[in-house]
Order: structure tokens, then sequence, then C-alpha cells
């Protein structure tokens, strides 16, 4: 009988700080014959195989020659991936400080000099959603003191556990001058000593229209927000099962990165994958107990599952939390509020909602209903395009 | 009520997981002004449309002729065709008048979607395919609210004709009443999604229910939305002819894959089309498009169709350094597979060369080689739709 061999596939020295990328064995009729990460050794049958690394930015690239295994045997391969530009690794420990404190700082912190692609921002802070109550629709008075967020290099930017943040700065757009506001997410690693909520953040100006690319001290969950920013829902799904098979093994991704465990868990509601998303909540939920797109997530995940009444229950317990930091976070909650409300009002009281508990759902609701539609949906991370104070709203 | 039904394959297809589709395509607006009428007050600022008949009935023949070639991943159990068609598509093309179906009022629509769910809800293997083609309002993630022909009849209060895609899909999922209902299920919105400010005024944005909200048990659904826009903005198309969206759909139902691969029930390997490699299709197939298409809701990976053999590519070649240090006489492209190459010549600069392949592995080298180049062979390199161009060899500096 024949046995299969199997090829390890490994990233060039350049890429190889990318963490594990999706390999994809194929043979000479283009067929995928098995898929599998670098680094690890993936199955195949004795033959003459393609082996193809997918680089966060989508493009599938391979050895310079087929690959042939004999039975039972290991090929091992590099990919040709030379002309990639190395990924930059940051240390949050080690990085020059460039965060903003919220009242004192002078226009430009740190050591960096501002250049072309500068762009001056400040952080608002407080509760977001109480904003949309009223007929003002303009963006919240910011305060004076602004930091440079840059294009070309990572900053550090001091999170916080308490209330909402957001990252403000103006920019034109095809609707006009604007805020825009992107949440302020923080990340955590405490196994790697890390405690102080911060993020790294780097401007994007791929568009023309300046967005926030934020990224942590890991490079494997650099290179999972390197694919959700690329949106490639196949390599997203196969990163995210790297570290989710870690996390079985032992190894939390949440005490790695409390961001990356969230982003990881996003992509499996969204590609509906439900079994492990619980064990990482759970993990989230110990190490910051306020993190806001965990409950928006256990809402979402007990819906799914059919356990209506707690998620009606936690989401009357968090009624008035903290804004998610995702786009889809806003959206699954506001979805179920929705649907909250309409089975409440068109059946005998199936959750025992109170008088108070409907109104506050319903304010809730409205809430979401005035601020959603100015959300940029590009963005994975709440962004919001508010117009400024003067123009119309 | 009219029947919607211009397709019915039940009898036929007893006992097997089908596909069900519902189409539906508004133009006429009973109560908007005409196109090149001043825009009325509020939500009247809308207006009558010209191309949502055409599209819904090029999407019914496309999956009539992807059912014929085998090229569905179920077969094509049910179409229900709901559509207004203003005077000048009927004009344009007289088979719209002739091809069936009920007109699309809020009431025919909402019989339609009922019997649509019981098809769905017969097996769970089973596939749901829902278009709607027309005006929506109201721009919020994964909502949109849907106008019907008889959208603002002045005797109803102004959304009592229209209907929101959240009742729909709330009303899709597997409960105790449905326990059986397909579990992959398609949607495309191809609509605006600009909120008219008029609805601000309005004490209540709530519509009429098509279905009763179901409290699911486990939702295990595969479940996308396309939408033609991204929140706030702007469908559109030529009048007469397929919108953008349309026309970009029906290409990427037969060229949107990204590889080939077994999928279940098909002899032999093939090149899916699944959610996300739809959405990439359609945004190759249309440069207007380009990230504009949203796709959400459950997405997943449920194959919808595929093709036989590798779709066509549209490659853009560049070379590095720019400029280069001489020219190259030719750039020839191998096929992995076949061996075959082509040639590009001459290439007295770093280009970019535009050329046509099919899917598959690719290398470049560039002839004659030169001693001024470090390389004069890439790397071998997959090419699909999802690759993004250009296809860059650097050839480096031998100097």
């Amino acid at each position: 009988m024949t046995r299969h061999g199997t090829i390890t596939c490994t990233a060039p020295a350049e890429a190889q700080a990318h963490g594990p990328l999706l390999v994809t064995i194929r043979n000479g009729d283009s067929d995928i014959v098995a898929r599998g990460v670098t680094g690890a050794p993936i199955s195949v049958p004795p033959g003459r195989y393609f082996a193809m690394v997918m680089m966060p930015d989508g493009r599938e690239i391979g050895t310079h020659d087929a690959i042939a295994v004999a039975s039972g045997a290991d090929a091992e391969c590099i990919a040709g991936v030379c002309s990639i530009e190395p990924p930059q690794h940051f240390d949050l420990r080690i990085a020059p400080a460039h965060a903003a404190p919220i009242a004192s700082a002078p226009p430009m912190i740190g050591a960096a000099a501002p250049d072309i692609s500068d762009v001056p921002a400040t952080i608002w802070q407080g509760d977001w959603l109480a904003l949309w109550d009223g007929s003002d629709l303009r963006p919240p008075p910011l305060p004076s003191a602004s930091f440079a967020l840059s294009a070309s290099e990572l900053r550090n930017v001091e999170g916080s556990i308490v209330g909402d943040r957001l990252l403000a700065f103006p920019v034109s757009t095809g609707r006009g001058s604007v805020i825009r506001f992107t949440a302020l997410p923080y990340d955590l690693a405490p196994q790697g000593g890390i405690t102080t909520p911060a993020i790294l953040a780097r401007l994007n100006l791929a568009t023309g229209t300046p967005e926030i690319d934020f990224r942590t001290t890991s490079d494997e969950v650099n290179t999972l927000l390197s694919i959700v920013e690329a949106n490639i829902l196949t390599n997203m799904l196969v990163v995210t099962e790297e570290l989710m098979k870690r996390q079985k093994a032992g190894i939390s991704v949440a005490a790695v990165s409390i961001f990356g465990a969230i982003t990881g868990c996003y992509i499996l509601l969204r590609s509906n994958i439900l079994d492990g998303v619980d064990t990482w909540l759970d993990q989230l939920e110990k190490i910051d107990p306020g993190l806001p797109d965990a409950v928006a997530l256990r809402i979402e995940l007990l819906a799914r599952l059919g356990h209506h009444a707690e998620a009606v229950d936690l989401l009357r317990r968090s009624i008035n939390g903290r804004s998610p930091w995702f786009r889809a976070g806003l959206s699954y909650l506001l979805e179920r509020l929705r649907l909250y409300i309409d089975v409440t009002n068109n059946s005998d009281d199936p959750f025992s909602l109170s008088a108070t508990d409907m109104e506050l759902f319903k304010i809730k609701r409205n809430r979401l209903e005035r601020l959603l539609p100015m959300m940029d949906n590009g963005r994975y991370i709440a962004t919001f395009d508010i117009p400024e104070r003067g123009a119309a709203s | 009520m009219v029947e919607s039904l211009i397709l019915d394959r039940r009898t036929e297809l007893a006992g097997k997981a089908a596909l069900h589709v519902i189409l539906i395509g508004v133009s006429d607006y009973a109560h908007l002004p005409p196109a090149d009428d001043m825009p009325g007050e509020g939500l009247a600022a809308l207006k009558k449309l010209s191309s949502s008949s055409i599209t819904v009935a090029a999407i019914a023949r496309k999956l009539q002729q992807l059912d014929a070639e085998q090229r569905l991943a179920r077969p094509l159990g049910t179409i229900r065709l709901l559509h207004s068609p203003a005077p000048e598509e009927l004009a344009k093309d007289p088979t719209l008048g002739t091809i069936g179906g009920a007109p699309a009022m809020r009431s025919e629509i909402s019989a339609a979607l009922k019997a649509w769910r019981l098809d769905v809800a017969a097996w769970k293997d089973a596939q749901a395919f829902f278009y709607f083609c027309g005006h929506g309002i109201r721009r919020t993630l994964e909502e949109s609210i849907l106008l019907a022909a008889d959208f603002l009849d002045e005797n109803e209060p102004q959304l009592f004709n229209s209907f929101r895609l959240s009742n729909i899909r709330n009303g899709m999922v597997p409960s105790p009443k449905f326990p059986n209902i397909g579990r992959e299920q398609f949607y495309f919105v191809d609509a605006c999604r600009e909120k008219a400010d008029a609805l601000d005024t309005l004490d209540t944005t709530d519509t009429p229910k098509i279905f009763d909200a179901e409290l699911g048990s486990y939702d295990d659904r595969k479940a996308p939305i396309f939408f033609a826009t991204t929140t706030g903005g702007l469908a559109a198309g030529p009048a007469l002819e397929p919108t953008y969206f349309g026309n970009a759909l029906l290409w990427a139902m037969d060229n949107g894959s990204f590889d080939k691969r077994h999928i279940d029930g098909v002899t032999g390997n093939v090149w899916p089309v699944t959610p996300p490699s739809l959405k990439v299709g359609i945004e190759t197939a249309n440069a207007l498009f380009d990230s504009r298409v949203e796709l959400t809701g459950l997405v997943g990976e449920p194959v919808f169709c595929f093709r036989r053999d590798p779709p066509k590519v549209s490659v853009a070649i560049t070379l590095r350094p720019d400029p280069l240090h001489e020219p190259v006489q030719a750039i020839t492209i191998k096929e992995m597979n076949t061996d075959t190459t082509q040639q590009i010549a001459p290439c007295a600069n770093a280009g970019p060369y535009p050329i046509e392949l099919t899917a598959g592995m690719y290398q470049i080298a560039v002839t004659p080689p030169s001693d001024k180049f470090a390389r004069t062979r890439s790397e071998i390199v997959y090419i699909s739709i999802q690759s993004r161009m250009p296809w860059m060899f650097d050839l480096g500096s031998a100097l």
C-alpha cells in the first residue's frame, strides 16, 4: 500500500513573521489536493504538486518549481516571496509613547516630526450612544489636545477600560467635510506581561480618505488583521482555526492578545461557526469583564444557539454598557433589539420584560438606528462620519 | 392572487432538495412620478425606474440556463417572479409581458414569499434565492426597507406597501414551525440604501410584517446577503438594461470562482461559486463595484453554482525595476498544467501588459536571459479572479 507523504511549506525569512499562512497544495490540473498552513506538514498522496502560500493581501505565491512527493517522504519547500515587504514588528513595551493624555498633551506628541502623511487626531471619551438621543446629530465637542497619527509608522495609543473612546479627525469625503470617529480598541496580553490597555495605530491612506489600521504586539494577530482588512474569508478562517487549535492545546490567544481573540470570534460568527466561540468568550470575560465586544458576541452566540431568554437577559443587563468596537457588534445588537422588541410586542411576554426594560430596549434601538446610518461599512472597526458643526446634517 | 410561479418542477423533483427562487423587480411604481418629472415631496422624491423588470427576467433566464447545464448546486425547483415593468421596458423587451409571474404589489409579494418559505421548508438541504430589484430606503447594516409597486398608496400609511429584509430573513430561520427549512439561503438586494430624509418625519419606520418573528432553535444557516451598494449608497443601472449589479451578478454566476475542487454531489472536481467568490466576481465584472458590494449576514461558503472549466481572468503584468535596465525582447507566460506558453513582445518598458488567461498556475520568464537582471524566471503564481493586479515580476539587478 502506498503511504502518503507530506509537504512542509515555509514562507521565506522576510515573511515568516507573518505567522501561519494558508498553504494550498494543487496538482497539475489545478485541483486542490490539500490545505494547511506554513510550517506544518501537509499530508498528500505521492505525486507532483504545486504549493501556494496565500499572503495576507490575497496574493498566492508558490515555489519556482513543482514539488515531487514520494511515498512516506516529507518534501520541504520555500515559497518564492522574496519581494514581499517584511511586516514591521513592534513591541508595546519598547515603542515610544505617542499616546495622548486627554487634557494636557501638546498638539504634536512624541519625537517623530510630522510629515505630509500625518493627520492630527483627538481622542473623544464618554458615552457614545447617549449622544444620539436628541435631534442634534452633529459631532460632539472635542477636546483641544491632539496628537499626530502617522501613515508611515505605527503609534502606540493608550487605551482605557472606562467609557467609550474614539479617535476623531477631520476628513473630506464625497459628502463634504466630516469628523471621522473610529472606535479605539485596546489590547491586553497578560501572558506577555502587557496589562495596560493600549493599541498600535497607523493611518491608511490607500483609499484617499484617511482610515485607521490597528495592530498588536502579536505577529500572528497582525497577520489576521491584515487578512480581515483584505476581506479574504477563506484565509481569515484558516488563520482563526490555527489560533483555535492553539487554544485547544492550552495556549489561549486571549492571553496573547484579547484584540486577536475578539477578531477571531467575529470571524467565526460571520461564517456561523459557533464551536469554540464560547470558550474564547469565557477567557475574554475573565481577563476583562467589561470588554464591550464580548457582551455583543455573547448575546449573538446565545441567540444563534436558540437560547433567547438568556440572550435577552444579558441584553437587559448590559443595556447601558459600552459600545462594541466592531461594526458587526453594533449590528448584532441592533438586530437582536429589533427582534426581541418585535417578539415581545406580538406575543405573550415570552421574556418577562418589564415595561421599563422594554422602554430601555427601545431607547437603545433608537440610538443605534440614528447612529448607524453614519457608519462607514467599509471598515470592520466601527467608524462614523459625522458632518462638522455648521455643515448640513 | 395572480400566480407568481413561472417555473415549477416540484413534482418532478419530489424527494430531492431543490433551489427555490423568488425574484422581485419593481420599475413601474404606481404612485411615484416618472423619472423625468420634478421630484415630489418627502418619500415621493423617489421616482419610477426602468430596469428592474429587465434585470429580474435576466436573472430568471440565467438560473434556468445554469440548471439546464447542470451547474447549480441544487436542481432548480421553483421560480416565483413578481415584477412591474415600466411601459418602456415592455416596449424594449416584449417577452416581459409573456414571461408570466405576478405584479410586484405588496399583497402579491407577501403571498409569494409565504409560498416560497413553504417550499424551502420542505427540505433541510434545499437552497433559497431571494433577489429584490427596485427602491430601498433606510440605511442600517443588515436592513433595508424594500418598496413594493403600490408604495405610497394615498389610502394607506406611507410605509404600508413595503417590507423589511430582516423580517424575511428572520422568518426563514430554523424554528419549531419550520425545523427542516433549507439552511443555505442567498439574499440579494439591488436597491439604493439611501436614507430618505422624509423617514425622519414619520412617527414610526415600522412596516407591516410578512412573517411573524420566529424565535429559532439553533440557527445553523449559511445565509449571506449581498447589497448592491454600501449603506447610504445608490444602486443604479442604464435605462432599459439590467442594472449594473444585476449585470455583474450574471457574469459572476458564470465566472466567480477561485479554485477547482470537489463539491458534494458532483462528479469530478469543479470550479465552485461561493458567496466570497461571487462577491469578488461581481467586483471583477464591473469596476464600479470595487469595494462597494457589501457581503454580510451569515456568510460561510455554501456552493451556489459551479463551472467545469477554469474561468477567464484579465491579467496585467508589470516588470520591475522601472525603468528597466534594458528592454526585454519578450515576456513568456507558461501555464504549468499544460506547459503551453504565450508571449508578449516586444517589451520596451515595465508595462503594464494586459493579457487574458484562464485561472491556473503560471510562471513568467523574460527572453532572452540578460546578465543585467538578477532573475529571469518568476516564482509560480496562482492566477484567479482573486489575484491582485498587476502581477509584478521583479527582475532585480545584476549590475
